[in-house]
């Protein structure tokens, strides 16, 4: 099944990720491989020859001197940049 | 934001910040004004102001200057804080933000609770799980 956000980028990515797979097990590695896909995200290559996309990464992003609403404790923090389009 | 604002008043905090692209060559005096304009309180009201009329200031890049006479603000204050190389240097470390995460830099971009937001479920839905420990 072609994962949504491969949609349009399906041929390239998959001729990417298929010969970094067969590159990855003709040297017999044994670790999985990281990659990313040509929409920028981050995909795991295992070494059995399948993949899925990495979990997400967690930033700690600093919100000293940035304009906030709410309280500091809150047990959610959103950040948006923005460029008023 | 507004809304989410409005919602969750004590369980969500929203951080604000700018990346104004190259190719909008009005936005980083944009980024400015609302940072002059939050040392006396009225970033939020001055970023809606010019957002609501940002097309305005292709032909008219000091059109936040107007918004803050009619908030009321101290231009005097107003004109030197813009001027400030700090607001820059806070633009800056702001992008710089961005970079540093590896992510596409294409804005608005969100992070929730340090994780990009994909927009796959609605913000009130992440929240809703985060404030239920799903």
């Amino acid at each position: 099944m072609i994962p949504p956000a491969l949609k349009g980028h399906f041929n390239p990515m998959i001729k990417h990720i298929t010969i970094i797979l067969a590159f990855a097990t003709s040297f017999g590695f044994a670790q999985d491989l990281n990659a990313k896909t040509d929409d920028g995200k981050d995909v795991i290559l295992h070494k059995n020859g399948t993949w899925e996309y990495a979990p997400k990464k967690r930033f700690d992003i600093s919100a000293e001197g940035s304009f906030t609403i709410g309280p500091k404790d809150a047990k959610v923090t959103i950040i948006e940049w923005t460029d008023f389009q | 934001m507004d809304k989410i604002a409005k919602t969750y008043p004590n369980d969500v905090r929203i951080v604000i910040k700018n990346y104004p692209l190259r190719s909008h060559k009005q936005a980083f005096k944009a980024a400015l004004y609302c940072l002059a304009a939050d040392r006396q309180g009225m970033y939020y009201t001055m970023y809606k102001m010019i957002f609501d009329r940002y097309k305005e200031l292709k032909t008219n890049e000091d059109l936040p200057v107007t918004f803050a006479k009619e908030l009321g603000l101290d231009m005097e204050q107003f004109y030197r804080d813009v001027q400030d190389p700090a607001l820059q240097k806070q633009i800056n470390l702001e992008k710089e933000q961005l970079r540093s995460t590896g992510l596409r830099l294409s804005v608005p971009k969100f992070l929730v609770n340090g994780k990009e937001w994909d927009r796959k479920q609605s913000l009130d839905t992440i929240i809703e799980n985060i404030l239920n420990g799903k």
